[in-house]
């Protein structure tokens, strides 16, 4: 089996055995979960260092088979089972959830409560999650992606504060119905590149009876549509199919107007449980955009190009003047991270080199800030009990440290150069103004709100006079300079040296521009 | 040498891990020690790279090296070095390594001394990092790391609500501006294929920068343009200049080294830098000129009236930057540069004396000081230095860059500009002998503060007498004297076409300028060291024209009706739309299903009877649908 089957069932295995095993304290139960996720990354990062960056291809693959469903379609097949394997687009997420993961089980606190539950659930959405990255079919994807919803669910429900129980409902609904429209689309894509749905050009007839076969194989599909998606949809379905999807990623990213489920989710859960949601699994829509959209139908994308364009910087302004206006840290983050996902739309919109590998960059950079973001809030939570800005001030005196990486975060957040969110944004506007600049010249606001948003929640967290009742509160723990330091220290090295990731997305970027042949 | 040039900027950053690691409770001594020996010796290889450069004409590299691949393209770092950043590095780490002493002997006993020095040291590293980059994007990227390291000083004493305010609106209006540099260099590389200067450059002047939208000519405006911005905000010119008088809550050094000699001066270093771009639009260069001469003219205006003295300082920085800019506008490019070295000497001068004074007495604000010539003899001395330099007496550094600059505006046909310049220097030399008066002659305003009042130590006192000399004697690195040698040294960096060496001394205009710098010194003397004039009657008569000056022109007052109640009251309508009305719409979704829901359960009977009864149904009406669209049966 290859190396990426066991990142992924690394963290499986730890939460089997937290359920199965009996008599197991609270201290087993964090050791058992902390080892699968430390686990699934020490074999992310090996896998890094065996990636070969000379190919845009899956590597390190494996393929488990199920079943077949016989003679499905026009006396073809289907192939059901799981198969995981990497590429650029997917390695530096899977090191990003791997991380994340790992950082967010360190970082969850010594008086939690049910740990059984929480590792069995937090173990369960990291493996649901790194499926999600590593799937090479349809079905391991959409297996993966339940997985990571209802366990996610789980985790928002049983851990998060009072109200949480509506909150997960919402989280629930909104990604269950993201799922859905998933399912349509992917299966109407494998379905078309079957034969599916005729065609409308008569000549291309020997491309379509060379392809025939239905399979829900990932990168069959990409060699079969991605250059000529055209042969094998009328104009209309591959349309209908690419705004379903679209509409599946608006809804799983939490993009306006879908994306009131985020805020809400963020402001009842715990700290861990939003590092894990906003750190990586608010990735997986914009993950399967460049993945099913630019790589199945990059016609279509360029087709709708003004429209993603234009829902990116939509998202862009409304995410972070919404931001502004809030007075919870948790939804200000919350706003922050629409608003930094817009500039990936606007990126994937751009469809060019710096396009997409903004968005890459932006993923990655917003992942481990908004985790960083939600840690360093949650540690100040503990200690003041209130997540509400007008309520603290005066931070930096009682807790310097908390309050300095803080003000980093926030500071990569409204992308300084040297941190991630710089190149990030560069890249992204570079793609951005050289396909659409009148759009991103109204998107370039967003770089000076981010600053507003930001400065003005620190203004009133760590400056100011010192409060009277927040003076003996002491600062970060070594075990909260875990977590802290290291999503400080990649954000860091990504600012610094960018290569760092960038040369893995190199090839599969080039790849996935390579349109009609 | 020149290869060598990549020391200058790491020195302070080895001194800054080394801070870093050394923590917050490092011993004075040792941070300030080693802060000051790195950047000293910054200053000396910065000076072997100045001379080097001179010697030889012919330019060397750019040294970059790979740093992140996008599509075909690579983007680098590295350095470069010029005839005007080699001027730059020296100007910068001379300034530096004065201030970094100074503040050993101002921030003594502040708690978070170490801390102070290490932001400092961050922002030499930045700032020099910034002068030698060989490209657009590394100059963006310490561009912004200036802004932070400002940032961080103008807020140092977190405490204070207005730091705190402050340190806020002086990185949010900058960006403002950095959004328009941000948006040049993008549109340039697009245009360009390359952030390099060079690259941009050749590719402008061969008229081959036209993307699909705008044209080469189009294209080279607006980029110099949006360049521009990010240069007014840098730079504090109009309209943008709102956050330097507020950053005067910063430590005074911080004032002295960032908010005069060396960040604010970025901007007009940027102009300078991209100056074969801006000479091939003169929609851009007019525009540099005309913000240039009104910047210069509304500071002057304000400084007129402040009563705080680091404020009335700030405006005049501001005012002078505007010179500088006007200068570049008008074409006098080597007179820019000049009149931003002499600056960054005479004015760094001007706030370390004013931190000496606020040291001794403890308040900033001007009527509330007076006669402290008894008791600072040498502070005094060198403020007057630094007060005739900047009011343009000959023959002090400012007198020779402040009248290139006018004449340069005349010469060109910019008669209003002149005008301009011309009124601003009259109230130049008013505000600031205003300022000398008030602090150093007559009785002292407050004895109890006068009482304790006494110079710093010696770490104080050297950074002012060197200053003093260089503002003094500054000037005589370009005057007919000895050739104009910095004009010669500049322009084998070659912007051509720019004024220069060939314009003639005016003599007519060297002795109107400086006798309106004398009218401006009496009238100030007259009103404040021997009234003749009681300064409250002549505000009174002037009534709405002196609140004007005093209130600013309203602006901080206007901009906050206009911009910062538009934005909040943006982001209240999108709160209110998300919370009540998407959101809305969502809870009203979800009542009507849970409502239909509540309804349906009813057909839960739990008769299988029922449920087959409704399978078949259903099954029924399928097959129907089936047959209808296969073939029309039914």
């Amino acid at each position: 089996m290859g190396l990426v089957f066991w990142i992924v069932l690394a963290p499986l295995i730890a939460a089997v055995l937290i359920l199965v095993v009996p008599g197991l304290r609270a201290g087993a139960h964090r050791a058992l979960g902390l080892l699968g996720s430390a686990a699934a990354l020490v074999l992310a990062l090996a896998a890094w260092g065996r990636f070969q960056y000379a190919t845009s291809a899956y590597q390190e693959v494996s393929r488990l088979h199920w079943f077949t469903l016989p003679a499905l379609w026009q006396q073809s097949d289907l192939s059901i089972g799981l198969s995981f394997g990497v590429d650029g687009l997917s390695l530096p997420l899977v090191l990003l959830a791997a991380f994340i993961s790992l950082l967010a089980g360190v970082a969850a606190p010594r008086t939690l409560q049910r740990t059984r539950l929480y590792y069995f659930w937090m173990e369960l959405a990291t493996a649901g999650i790194l499926g999600v990255f590593t799937a090479m079919d349809l079905f391991t994807f959409l297996l993966a992606l339940e997985l990571s919803l209802f366990a996610a669910f789980f985790l928002i429900h049983l851990f998060g504060e009072a109200g949480s129980r509506k909150a997960a409902f919402k989280f629930l609904l909104y990604r269950g119905l993201a799922s859905v429209l998933f399912l349509a689309a992917l299966v109407g894509l494998a379905y078309g590149a079957a034969g599916g749905f005729g065609t409308t050009q008569p000549d291309t007839q020997g491309i379509i009876n060379g392809a025939g076969a239905l399979t829900f194989d990932i990168p069959t599909l990409t060699d079969t549509l991605h250059k000529a998606s055209e042969a094998f949809f009328t104009p209309h379905a591959r349309s209908v199919l690419f705004l379903i999807l679209l509409l599946g990623v608006l809804v799983e990213e939490a993009f306006v107007p879908f994306h009131t489920w985020l805020p809400t989710t963020h402001e009842f859960s715990d700290t861990t449980t939003n590092m894990l949601i906003g750190g990586v699994l608010t990735k997986t829509g914009a993950y399967a955009l460049l993945r099913f959209g630019v790589g199945l139908l990059p016609g279509e994308v360029r087709h709708w190009g003004v429209l993603i364009a234009v829902l990116g910087v939509i998202n862009i302004l409304y995410g972070a003047f919404a931001a502004w206006a809030q007075k919870d840290w948790r939804r200000l983050i919350a706003f922050g991270s629409i608003s930094h996902m817009g500039l990936v739309l606007l990126g994937v919109a751009a469809l060019n080199a710096a396009g997409l590998q903004g968005a890459m960059f932006m993923m990655v950079s917003s992942g481990l800030l908004t985790a960083l973001l939600f840690f360093l809030t949650g540690a100040i939570k503990e200690r003041t009990q209130t997540a509400l800005i007008p309520s603290l001030g005066g931070l930096s005196r009682p807790m310097p440290m908390l309050s300095g990486f803080l003000l980093v975060a926030a500071l990569g957040s409204l992308g300084l150069p040297l941190t991630s969110g710089f190149v990030s944004e560069i890249q992204a506007f570079i793609g951005g103004f050289g396909t659409y600049p009148a759009i991103s010249f109204v998107g370039v606001i967003g770089i000076i709100l981010s600053a507003v948003y930001l400065l003005y929640a620190m203004e009133k967290t760590t400056f100011g006079p010192a409060r009277q009742s927040y003076t003996g509160l002491a600062d970060a723990t070594p075990r909260e300079y875990v977590p802290t330091v290291v999503l400080t220290a990649l954000v860091l090295l990504i600012g610094v040296y960018p290569s760092v990731i960038g040369d893995l997305f190199g090839l599969s970027v080039q790849a996935l521009l390579r349109i009609g042949g | 040498m020149v290869e060598y040039a990549w020391l200058v900027p790491l020195l302070p950053l080895v001194a800054y891990v080394f801070l870093l690691v050394l923590g917050r409770r490092a011993p004075e001594g040792i941070v300030a020690g080693v802060s000051v020996v790195l950047t000293f010796a910054a200053f000396l290889i910065s000076a072997l790279v100045f001379r080097s450069v001179g010697q030889s004409p012919d330019q060397t590299g750019p040294y970059v090296f790979h740093w992140l691949t996008v599509g075909t393209h690579s983007f680098t770092v590295g350095f470069e070095v010029t005839h005007l950043n080699a001027l730059m590095l020296v100007v910068v780490s001379l300034v530096s390594t004065l201030v970094l002493l100074f503040s050993k002997g101002y921030m003594h006993g502040d708690e978070r001394f170490p801390v102070f020095y290490q932001y400092l040291n961050l922002f030499v590293f930045s700032m020099l990092a910034l002068v030698i980059s060989p490209n657009l994007l590394q100059l963006y990227i310490f561009w912004e790391m200036v802004g932070l390291c400002s940032y961080l000083l103008v807020g140092f004493w977190y405490f204070k609500p207005e730091a705190a305010l402050a340190a806020k609106k002086s990185f949010i209006v900058t960006r403002i501006g950095d959004v328009g540099l941000f948006t040049g260099i993008i549109l340039l590389f697009l245009a360009s294929g390359s952030f390099d200067y060079s690259t941009v450059f050749t590719a402008a002047a061969a008229h081959k920068l036209s993307l699909g939208w705008i044209s080469n000519d189009h294209l080279v405006t607006l980029a110099a343009i949006l360049i521009f911005v990010g240069a007014v905000g840098k730079s504090a010119q109009f309209p943008l200049h709102v956050w330097l008088p507020d950053a005067m809550e910063g430590p005074t050094p911080v004032s002295a080294l960032i908010h005069a000699a060396t960040m604010v001066a970025a901007g007009v270093y940027l102009v300078a830098r991209c100056y074969p771009l801006f000479q091939l639009s003169p929609a851009a260069l007019s525009t540099v000129a005309w913000i240039g001469g009104i910047t210069a003219l509304l500071a002057a205006l304000i400084a007129l009236t402040q009563r705080d003295i680091k404020r009335v300082i700030a405006y005049s920085t501001i005012s002078q930057l505007g010179y500088m800019m006007m200068a570049l506008g008008v074409g006098a490019y080597a007179y820019g540069v000049f009149h931003l070295m002499t600056h960054a000497f005479f004015k760094a001068l001007l706030f370390l004396a004013a931190g000496s004074v606020i040291h001794a007495l403890d308040t900033q604000d001007l009527f509330e000081m007076g006669g402290l010539y008894k008791k600072m003899k040498l502070t005094a001395w060198t403020f007057l230095a630094g007060a005739l330099a900047l009011a343009g007496i000959v023959p002090f550094a400012g007198f020779w860059s402040k009248d290139d600059i006018l004449a340069a505006a005349l010469e060109s046909g910019h008669t209003v500009l002149y005008v301009f310049g011309l009124i601003a220097a009259f109230c130049t030399a008013f505000y600031i002998f205003r300022v000398y008066f008030l602090t150093f002659t007559g009785q002292p305003r407050d004895p109890a503060r006068h009482e304790h009042a006494h110079e710093g130590s010696w770490v104080m006192t050297l950074p002012l007498v060197v200053l003093a000399v260089l503002a003094t004697i500054g000037g005589f690195f370009n005057t007919p004297f000895n050739g104009y040698g910095l004009e010669r040294y500049l322009f084998a960096d070659s912007p051509q076409g720019a004024i220069g060496a060939t314009t003639p001394e005016n003599v007519g205009l060297m002795v109107l300028s400086v006798l309106v710098g004398l009218a401006g010194i009496g009238l100030a003397a007259l009103m404040y060291w021997r009234p003749a004039i009681q300064p409250e009657k002549l505000a009174r008569s002037l009534g709405f024209l002196y609140q004007l000056s005093f209130r600013k022109f309203y602006l901080d007052e206007i901009y906050y009706a206009i911009v910062v109640a538009t934005g909040k009251a943006i982001a209240a309508i999108v709160d209110f739309v998300d919370r009540y009305i998407i959101d809305g719409i969502v809870r009203l979704v979800a009542r009507i299903v849970a409502t239909i829901g509540l309804g349906l359960k009813y057909t839960q009977t739990g008769q299988i009877q029922a449920y087959t009864a409704v399978a078949a149904f259903g099954v029924l009406i399928l097959v129907a649908w089936a047959m209808w669209s296969i073939g029309g049966v039914l």
